[in-house]
């Protein structure tokens, strides 16, 4: 439990400090255009890195998480919010354990 | 616009945040988290990716440094999202406040007071009334997630675990239909981390650090290679 406390205090602290500091000292400051250009992409690779290819083993077989990848990307294309992907993810797989 | 306004315009987070907070603590529960470490991440850390990711390095056993460093890589992103929410706050609000809203800045958060006010100053009231109520939904729906895991049929509980997949996917694609460039750099970074690990992979210990490599790769290629159409763009 202490060490589980210790490394959540950790978390806590690298989160928050993205959040406050530019906050608080780039309200005035011009980031140099190539390394906004490569902030801006992270947060799209970690996603794509986070996805591939970790999904193909979110659920009980592959074909189940296919159908799941297939079914989200055409909602999120779509417009459809987080929440009503998520629960549209979350049935794909559940139906896809009958077949 | 102040306070009211905010809390009317967190609304729709709120309603959001509730079965991804719930699935959260079910996932945590479901992985063999105590409803302590589940909650207190809530509580303290507020970043709904990191956590969910978090719940599959703390049940893999992962060594501290890897899970702190893998949840700053992923919450980095809010550098952006506090650069530029940043400017829409009169610089003669004080650090205090900033500091206090900036805590609750997420992809919410920071779409709903982005895009709801375009062009326009926000005050900091109106800040806080948005980043409060999503907070506390969030903490408090991680907290029944917890208590619902003992009455949610397995077979549910087995399908949950695309949900943090569903999640990333609803974040990602819409960026990715609105441009090439970013899509191109999706599609790159897909494919190093699938090379990257078929190559560095050496247990589940090392994979965070190839999530990381790929994932800075993967940008610095958009950066050097698609430049002059990220220009041509503007």
């Amino acid at each position: 439990m202490k060490i589980e406390l210790g490394i959540i205090t950790g978390m806590a602290i690298v989160t928050y400090l993205p959040r406050m500091i530019p906050f608080i000292l780039m309200k005035d400051i011009e980031i140099p255009k190539k390394i906004d250009r490569f902030l801006s992409l992270i947060p799209y690779t970690i996603l794509s890195a986070l996805i591939f290819p970790g999904i193909l083993e979110a659920s009980a077989n592959m074909s189940s998480s296919v159908a799941a990848l297939a079914t989200c990307s055409i909602a999120a294309i779509k417009g459809v919010k987080p929440t009503g992907v998520v629960l549209l993810g979350i049935l794909t797989v559940f139906i896809f354990q009958y077949f | 616009m102040g306070v009211k306004s905010g809390i009317q315009s967190s609304l729709p987070i709120c309603i959001g945040y509730i079965p991804l907070a719930i699935a959260y603590g079910v996932l945590g529960k479901s992985a063999g988290l105590s409803t302590y470490t589940i909650v207190l991440m809530s509580i303290m850390v507020y970043a709904g990716a990191a956590q969910f990711l978090s719940i599959n390095l703390f049940a893999a056993g992962l060594p501290g440094p890897e899970i702190i460093l893998t949840t700053f890589i992923i919450n980095s992103r809010h550098l952006i999202m506090s650069t530029s929410l940043s400017r829409k706050l009169s610089s003669s609000v004080g650090t205090l406040a900033r500091m206090m809203i900036s805590f609750g800045i997420t992809d919410e958060s920071f779409s709903v007071s982005s895009i709801g006010n375009d062009g326009k100053k926000v005050t900091p009231g109106y800040l806080l009334g948005v980043v409060i109520p999503p907070y506390l939904f969030w903490v408090f729906g991680s907290l029944l997630g917890t208590f619902f895991s003992d009455f949610i049929p397995q077979s549910v509980e087995n399908s949950m675990g695309i949900a943090l997949y569903a999640m990333f996917i609803a974040l990602l694609l819409p960026s990715m239909s609105k441009s090439k460039e970013i899509s191109k750099v999706v599609i790159i970074t897909a494919i190093l981390h699938v090379v990257f690990l078929e190559f560095f992979a050496n247990g589940s210990s090392g994979n965070g650090w190839i999530l990381v490599l790929a994932s800075v790769t993967g940008a610095f290629i958009g950066t050097f290679f698609f430049q002059e159409d990220f220009e041509d763009e503007n």
